[in-house]
């Protein structure tokens, strides 16, 4: 059977991290992304590194799994050093050849830049190994539903969301199908140009576009038909509701935050 | 309890694709099972959709419990009580949740949430799928998502189910699950149930068959006297359930049972005495 | 001339802890004009077997040619696709063209035909489902009625001319009279262009008014295959394994309890009918 794709890479366990408001965890990411680009000094990233590894450590989720994580992002990680290798002079020369000089301070630079980066893709992947999509949606609707003030639409694009977690398996199958249907009639997607690949694509996207809009349309009736009327007077099945671990990851965070903001400003090295 | 009144319904398509409903007049009684069987485009979906106000009509009227589906103030109250089931599980089901999607229903009307879980509990016991209230819809079969389907149904405290087509896509272990489902609804809950169905073994079962033909009822009986005669049944392009077609052969040729067994046990009955004597 | 699965096997995710067999270990012949159903719950392998028989699927372990063709082998792939059609499930949801006759043409074409014979071949294959080409050739596919565009898309597999017809629950979600006309026309295919057909279907009913041979799948096995007479004589063990059994056997096994005997299965109305009479009548 397929991988479970609406679970994303949901690492299903029991731990104080899984438990967490997704509020919490939305907010502390997104406190955790700014204190990383905070940071000024490279041996400070050894507080956040060990920030990482102790939740990654509560939350269960094997340490190969985060790092396994970064995996997608090293074409990425190996072009920012590269760059930043050679980008910034300053500091003592160690090698010169043609246009390109390598100096102390590029290296300090190209350290800090992958450092900060590979912080990052772990930081987030965690809160996305520990929180399901679907969390996440509920989530991001409540810490957005004060911009309703203002005409965002918080709860449409939540529902959105929702939508599009529920169907994209079910398109994918879909276009499976579609896929064989059109081989057995001869379909020939491999061989020729982008361009003659482009068109051998048509008898596969149209049919799936029209399904896709079909059960648009039925989808839409069936909520219709179940009192549906946008966010006006809806009630939620599942309230989120802040815990005591939840305000005690606020208070663990805010306490890793500050320290080392304060660090970084009282330590002269 | 509910009961459904349709007075000279008519329902032209708004693109001139022509008449798809002609001055129907039905009533349905609170506590029945009604079928409504028809061959494919005879308007029998289209009748369905105005039973909770998916469709309004163009003349005449529809009314749920006293409510006209014309005034919309009304229309949010008539969706509550009257719920549908469609025929594709896949389109009807909202969230990646079975439990959630069955929650979907109470939460639009504003149910609290305590009461909400405990609807969706109650809910989904009737369908016997409270094993799978964590599960995600697309892990599940076609038959387990049209109980799901109905689970949503249910959670809103419905009077009228109606199941448009909802065995159609099913396959026969499917199907059964879920006429097992609706037929103890019916009994245990007093719920009126409308299915409208392409099976006519499934319309057997129905204290009350409507038979549907370019967009007019043309019978409407119990299944015994709808499935009387079956030249007139194919006239409308159905027949009649596998029963009554041997029922009519044997009787034609001479074999003495009553003209209206519709059952197995029926014929079971008639044809012992007849096959035993030796 | 034949299809032959040679002990086939599929499992997928082979290499991975939660690696699931499809098929395993079936072995059939299907031959040139025969019209076999194949039958078996949901999951049972029935899509499976039938995707390996177009080259869509390729055996884990086993062995499947078509006409003596492997399709193990990437070069034979086409030539097998050619002579075996495939009619997948709802094939109405894969019609893209803009015509009805390009629709139908789509198969033909990338065969290598020129686009005369191509038209020429799909408004054959019109004809042979039931179209009148004339009429519906130049309509757009999707304004037809469900019944039509059916039939629109078993064209487009039978414009191929295919040897062997597969048929995925080619009734599904029919009513009676579209679930009828399609037994007629597999009937009146394989009369006149003499290809085998191959119905899946989890209907008893419907296997039983067309086929000669059915095989029975049960979870990734091939439990019974042989002819309908003999299959459908075991209402239990066809019941058991969550198949649809007709309302008919389901009265003889009523009748029989009732201590009635019967000498052969009955499954159909004639047979009911031949059977009450010929009692009845013996005792006059």
């Amino acid at each position: 059977m397929m991988r479970d794709i609406t679970l994303g890479q949901y690492y299903n366990t029991d731990s104080v991290i899984h438990s967490l408001d997704p509020r919490t965890k939305l907010t502390l990411t997104f406190g955790y992304l700014i204190l990383i680009f905070l940071i000024s000094k490279m041996w400070l990233f050894a507080f956040a590194a060990a920030f990482i590894a102790v939740v990654t450590i509560l939350s269960k989720v094997p340490f190969s799994m985060v790092l396994r994580s970064l995996k997608p992002m090293r074409w990425l990680l190996l072009f920012m050093f590269v760059l930043n290798l050679f980008m910034s002079r300053s500091g003592e020369v160690l090698f010169k050849w043609w246009i390109f000089e390598l100096t102390t301070g590029g290296i300090r630079q190209a350290l800090f830049m992958t450092f900060r980066l590979l912080l990052l893709v772990m930081g987030t992947s965690l809160m996305t190994f520990t929180t399901t999509p679907i969390a996440l949606t509920d989530g991001l609707e409540k810490l957005l539903a004060p911009l309703k003030k203002i005409g965002f639409p918080a709860h449409e694009l939540a529902m959105m969301m929702t939508i599009a977690l529920r169907f994209i398996p079910i398109l994918l199958e879909e276009s499976d199908k579609i896929t064989k249907a059109q081989l057995s009639r001869g379909a020939d997607l491999e061989s020729g140009n982008i361009i003659k690949k482009a068109k051998s694509m048509v008898p596969i996207l149209v049919p799936l576009f029209i399904s896709a809009f079909r059960r648009a349309d039925e989808l839409a009736m069936a909520m219709e038909s179940r009192c549906y009327h946008g966010d006006e007077g809806r009630t939620r099945m599942r309230v989120l509701t802040l815990k005591k671990c939840d305000f005690t990851a606020f208070l663990v965070f805010a306490l890793v935050f500050v320290s080392v903001l304060l660090l970084q400003n009282l330590m002269a090295f | 309890m509910a009961e459904i009144v349709i007075k000279n319904l008519t329902y032209v398509y708004s693109d001139e694709s022509g008449v798809a409903l002609e001055d129907i007049s039905l009533t349905i009684n609170s506590g029945e099972i009604l079928a409504i069987v028809g061959h494919n485009g005879s308007g029998k979906s289209t009748l369905a959709k105005h039973m909770n106000a998916l469709l309004l009509p163009s003349s005449g009227s529809v009314t749920v419990d006293g409510m006209d589906t014309l005034n919309d103030e009304y229309t949010l109250d008539i969706r509550q009580k009257v719920g549908i089931v469609f025929q594709n599980p896949d389109n009807q089901i909202v969230t990646t949740v079975v439990e959630e999607d069955v929650g979907f229903g109470p939460e639009n009307m504003g149910v609290p949430t305590e009461e909400i879980i405990e609807r969706v509990g109650e809910a989904l016991k009737a369908v016997s799928m409270s094993d799978y209230a964590r599960s995600a819809p697309h892990m599940l079969s076609g038959g387990q998502k049209q109980r799901v389907a109905i689970a949503g149904v249910l959670a809103m405290r419905p009077e009228v189910l109606i199941l448009d087509e909802a065995t159609a896509m099913l396959d026969p272990k499917g199907r059964q699950e879920v006429l097992n489902i609706v037929t103890k609804l019916n009994s245990e809950l007093k719920m009126t149930v409308v299915m409208i169905t392409q099976y006519m073994e499934e319309a057997v079962i129905a204290d009350r068959v409507i038979v549907m033909h370019r967009g007019m009822i043309v019978k409407d009986g119990t299944p015994k006297e709808v499935f009387a005669n079956g030249s007139e049944i194919e006239k409308y392009g159905l027949e009649l359930p596998p029963m009554a077609q041997l029922r009519d052969e044997l009787i034609e040729n001479g074999v003495d049972i009553p003209k209206d067994a519709l059952t197995i046990e029926e014929l079971n009955e008639a044809l012992c005495p007849l096959l035993q004597k030796s | 001339m034949s299809i032959v699965a040679e002990k086939l096997t599929y499992v997928y995710l082979e290499n991975s802890s939660n690696s699931n067999v499809a098929i395993e270990d079936i072995s059939i012949e299907i031959k040139q004009g025969e019209f076999w159903g194949i039958i078996g719950h949901t999951g049972s392998g029935k899509s499976t077997l039938v995707q390996h028989m177009n080259a869509l699927m390729q055996p884990t372990s086993g062995k499947i040619t078509v006409d003596g063709l492997d399709p193990a082998e990437k070069k034979n792939r086409a030539a097998v696709r050619r002579k075996v059609g495939l009619v997948f499930q709802y094939p109405e949801y894969q019609l893209f063209e803009e015509t009805v006759l390009k629709d139908i043409a789509y198969g033909p074409l990338n065969m290598g035909y020129d686009t005369q014979t191509a038209y020429d071949m799909a408004r054959e294959a019109m004809t042979l489902v039931g179209l009148n080409a004339a009429r519906f050739e130049n309509k757009s596919p999707f304004e037809l009625s469900g019944g039509e565009k059916r039939r629109v898309a078993i064209a487009g597999t039978v414009a191929m001319r295919p040897a062997y017809l597969i048929l995925d629950e080619p009734m599904a979600g029919l009513d009676p009279r579209g679930r009828k006309s399609v037994i007629d026309m597999l009937e009146k295919l394989r009369r006149e262009t003499g290809c085998a057909i191959i119905m899946v279907s989890h209907s008893m009913d419907d296997i039983a008014a067309c086929a000669d041979k059915v095989a029975v799948l049960n979870k990734g096995r091939l439990v019974l295959c042989s002819s309908v007479d003999k299959v459908f004589s075991d209402t239990l063990k066809l019941r058991s394994m969550g198949l649809d059994v007709p309302q008919v056997s389901l009265l003889a096994e009523k009748l029989n309890e009732s201590g009635i005997e019967m000498h052969n299965a009955i499954y159909d109305i004639e047979q009911m009918k031949a059977f009450v009479l010929e009692r009845i009548g013996s005792r006059r």
